[in-house]
């Protein structure tokens, strides 16, 4: 049984009872253990619109008209939304585009980390804020303990993207989605960021589903890929076998618009 | 020489102090940077956030003041003001002729469009602005042209820019910056926004209009992959300054400073089996402010190989190394290619 | 931190005098070149020529109107603000005024108190529930009340709850000190019902605007139950704004609502500033626009500081 399995999905905008437009036209994929899926396509295509679908986090007026999405065996479609609250941040994880407004920008950068234990319960003996700032040394941010009380304008989109990461692997999920993850970022820290990214994702064994347009990207990090367009999956397979030999003409045309250095 | 930049500088000024504010420190956004743009080619000028491109983008286009050095624009001193023309010896009415000739593009077409002009006036305006096009019928015609120029049907030009895509509202965004017929055009993460396949088009665009209107390009972005397909030249920028100059061939095949190897090493290789087997060069991420740029070699801090006592106390001159090519790094030697 | 706030505070403060200054003087100007004159209504219809010069000279209105000038804003620094020319003669405008602000203060104040409680409440709940039956009702309803002018507003609340009902008084009963009443009853309420509308919609549209935030899509992917994302992410970041509003309603509530007062038949600041303008009386008219002045500035920098230090976001250094 894969880990997750996303079964003809179709996801509609719905204004009022004539007027539907569909998203996401049937899409069906996996995600294994312990692999890297790479989602590429040009913005509109649908990749947002199905990393939200898993979370259960589809904007007002969008929602699933059919289709399944299986997490290990777990129908996460008909899930109550606490049961949904037990899943989000704690076994299947979300990363944004924007790091900077992402944030919430009046509450301290180690307060909002803190969040994720989830207790009322005072942190006796300081314990969980020294793990938090453990986990901001391994995120590569230097002077981590004067940073924890920092807030998110102070600090740059790398810095705070690594703060996003750290934050939603605290809870060690099966599962992290990162959406355009470095979009908004210069290329040398992308490429920091996505290496650690990916050290942490072998250390901690979880699946990562990296959404991007960057095909470069994929190549560099990904083991299987994804392509979509215009709410459909055109073709899937392994990263090396789409690259050099790609079937569908949408895939081919994606490959040849590609800058090369 | 169209275009020369002499050891300009652009400090902003930073206030602190405990009790009376009073000035602390500068933000040192462009720090001495020397720069030629010969007529019909493109410089590609490229950089991470915060290296200061754009503040120099908006310094030749006057929209910032420097603090000191000099533009010199077909040889004579680039000033825009009327009264500091008078000032310097030259003719005031020039700056307004100086205007037309030096227009811009900004990052994000969608931003940047009225949503409440049809892309037609939109256009319109850039006329209008500098007084061309005398009557209605004049101006229709120039619309008409400047559409068709940048591969718009003219008979849109009624329609509102969310009617567009983000391809096609860049394209309008250029025709509105075509009307008052410049000759160089700064250009500022142009196609940033757009996706890859629109990208490549509106760069073929770009440089279509370059051999047809003969245009000079300053193309400002932090994308090496697309400057490297419009750009005749490169400058590579870090913290302010200069660190590496040459045409672009070279640039990219042979890299000599530091921080160029390190950007063209960051960026992905859409090719799985190279990029696994590629030379990973890394750079530590504390990016320095403006504010306290490190002491020597302002790279020194980030560098791999910054090992001898000088890269920490020299500044390096940004001299010749190679045929064409320029680098500002002690460890780099000349003729060394 | 501590010190741009500090900084910023004084930087003001230094301001103030000279803002002050300015107020005074145009106040004061304005009064004696303007229309009227208070020596006439003190005289009476039948005074002759003599006894009005008398009575000028007596009150000193006769120097030079710098010289009026110096004298009050000596007083005015050491305190004294004045005294009453006709509506109680010689007596110090401080006496005169404190009881009535012992009156209007606590009606605006519980008044304000209500209006911005229920108010934010239904605010919540308009975004929360945006578009919806509840969304449009209580938006609504209050809406009308707001639409209400208080002169009708307080005649109904006085035909309804006094007269129909009997439950409270239909006019200020007792003396000065019968504010903490059922006297209160019909102003505080009639306040409170037109304010309502303003309060709510504020807060909607603040909410609204927090809730589309890419930090509340954060919170939520968190997985941190909905009452946590509601209070920490969502509230926290709409409530802010309010407090500016809040801040300098609380700093001028003193000056009470003119048509509830007068058709009420409350002696409150509302009714007796606006009598003092019609009687000319200088002293009041000027003190009580300075120390209005004053508070109004002085309520914009406490809004400051304390959005400072709520919203770390804030840069008071910044020159303007």
């Amino acid at each position: 049984m894969s880990l997750l399995e996303i079964k003809d999905l179709v996801v509609s905008a719905i204004k009022n009872k004539e007027e539907k437009v569909d998203i996401l036209k049937g899409v069906t994929f996996s995600l294994e253990k312990r692999e890297v899926l790479g989602i590429v396509g040009e913005s509109g295509s649908g990749k947002t619109m199905t990393a939200l679908s898993i979370m259960g986090l589809l904007p007002e007026r969008v929602y699933v008209t059919s289709g399944n999405i299986l997490f290990s065996g777990q129908d996460l479609i008909t899930a109550k939304e606490s049961d949904m609250q037990k899943i989000r941040g704690k076994k299947i994880s979300m990363i944004f585009q924007d790091p900077q407004s992402s944030l919430n920008p009046v509450m301290s950068v180690g307060n909002q980390m803190l969040e994720m234990f989830n207790t009322l319960l005072p942190d006796f003996g300081g314990k969980r804020k020294k793990q938090i700032i453990e986990i901001l040394r391994k995120m590569g941010i230097p002077d981590p303990e004067r940073r924890y009380n920092s807030f998110p304008h102070e600090l740059s989109g790398g810095m705070n993207q690594r703060v996003m990461i750290g934050m939603m692997l605290i809870k060690k999920p099966k599962i992290l989605i990162a959406d355009e993850p470095t979009t908004a970022l210069d290329v040398t820290i992308e490429k920091r960021i996505l290496t650690r990214l990916k050290e942490l994702v072998g250390e901690l064994g979880i699946s990562l589903v990296l959404i991007t347009h960057n095909l470069g990207l994929v190549a560099e990090h990904c083991d299987r890929v994804v392509v979509m367009n215009e709410g459909q999956i055109v073709e899937a397979g392994d990263v090396f076998q789409i690259f050099e030999a790609p079937s569908h003409p949408y895939t081919r045309k994606l490959l040849d618009e590609v800058p090369k250095i | 020489m169209l275009l020369k930049c002499e050891n300009l500088k652009v400090y902003f000024p930073v206030y602190g102090g405990k009790i009376f504010t009073r000035k602390i420190g500068d933000v040192k956004a462009v720090d001495g940077v020397t720069l030629e743009i010969e007529k019909g080619t493109t410089l590609g000028l490229v950089g991470e956030s915060g290296c200061g491109k754009t503040t120099l983008g908006k310094t030749i286009l006057g929209l910032q003041r420097p603090t000191s050095g000099t533009i010199y624009y077909e040889g004579k001193p680039l000033i825009y003001d009327a009264h500091e023309r008078k000032k310097n010896g030259l003719d005031p009415k020039e700056g307004k002729v100086l205007r037309r000739k030096i227009q811009t593009a900004f990052q994000d077409p969608s931003r940047s469009l009225n949503p409440r002009m049809s892309i037609g006036d939109a256009v319109a305006e850039g006329l209008d602005i500098h007084k061309l096009g005398a009557t209605r019928e004049e101006r229709e015609e120039r619309v008409v042209e400047l559409l068709r120029l940048v591969g718009l049907d003219p008979d849109a030009r009624k329609r509102f820019p969310s009617e567009f895509s983000a391809g096609q509202r860049q394209r309008v965004a250029i025709a509105r910056h075509l009307a008052p017929g410049p000759e160089f055009l700064v250009l500022d993460e142009p196609v940033s926004a757009l996706d890859v396949s629109v990208q490549g088009k509106i760069l073929e665009l770009l440089k279509d209009l370059q051999q047809k209107l003969g245009l000079t390009y300053l193309f400002i972005s932090h994308d090496l992959a697309v400057v490297k397909k419009i750009a005749n030249t490169v400058a590579v920028m870090y913290l302010g300054k200069l660190v590496e100059e040459g045409p672009a061939a070279k640039i990219y095949e042979s890299p000599m400073h530091p921080y160029t190897k390190a950007l063209l090493a960051a960026v992905p290789i859409p090719d799985p089996r190279r990029a696994r087997e590629r030379q990973d060069i890394q750079i530590s991420e504390e990016i320095p402010s403006s504010e306290n740029i490190p002491s020597g070699c302002r790279f020194h801090p980030r560098c791999p190989i910054a090992e001898t006592p000088l890269c920490q106390e020299q500044e390096p001159i940004l001299e010749e190394k190679a045929e064409g090519q320029l680098a500002a790094c002690h460890l780099v030697k000349n003729n060394e290619s | 931190m501590r010190d741009d706030l500090i900084r910023y505070a004084i930087g003001r403060l230094l301001f103030l005098p000279v803002f002050l200054l300015i107020v005074s003087f145009m106040v004061f100007y304005i009064g004696r070149y303007g229309p009227g004159d208070p020596v006439l209504i003190r005289a009476g219809p039948k005074a002759t020529e003599e006894t009005v010069e008398q009575i000028r000279e007596e009150l000193g209105f006769d120097r030079p109107v710098y010289v009026q000038y110096a004298d009050y804003m000596i007083g005015l620094v050491q305190g004294d603000l004045g005294e009453s020319i006709n509506v109680q003669p010689g007596k110090s405008v401080k006496d005169l005024v404190i009881p009535r602000i012992k009156i209007s203060a606590p009606i605006t104040l519980s008044a304000l108190a209500i209006s911005f409680s229920i108010g934010t409440v239904v605010g919540l709940i308009a975004s929360f529930r945006r578009n919806t039956w509840m969304d449009s009702g209580f938006i609504g309803t209050f809406l009308f009340f707001s639409s209400i002018p208080s002169l009708i507003m307080v005649q109904f609340m006085i035909m309804l709850l006094a007269l129909k009902m009997n439950l409270v008084p239909a006019g200020w009963s007792g003396d000065w000190h019968s504010v903490y009443t059922t006297n209160m009853i019909i102003p505080v309420l009639t306040i409170s019902l037109i304010s309502v509308a303003g309060v709510a919609r504020f807060v909607r549209a603040t909410t609204l605007a927090v809730i589309g935030e890419n930090y509340v899509r954060t919170a939520k992917a968190k997985g941190l139950p909905s009452w946590v994302v509601a209070t920490r992410h969502v509230l926290r970041n709409a409530l802010l704004p309010l407090v500016t509003v809040v801040v300098t309603a609380v700093f001028t509530a003193f000056e009470g609502s003119l048509f509830v007062e007068r058709i009420y038949g409350i002696p409150g600041m509302g009714v007796f500033m606006v009598d003092a303008v019609f009687a000319r009386e200088y002293d009041i008219i000027t003190s009580m626009t300075v120390i209005i002045a004053m508070l109004s500035v002085v309520s914009y920098i406490v809004a400051d500081i304390l959005y400072k230090s709520i919203d770390p976001r804030v840069d008071l250094t910044k020159k303007m």
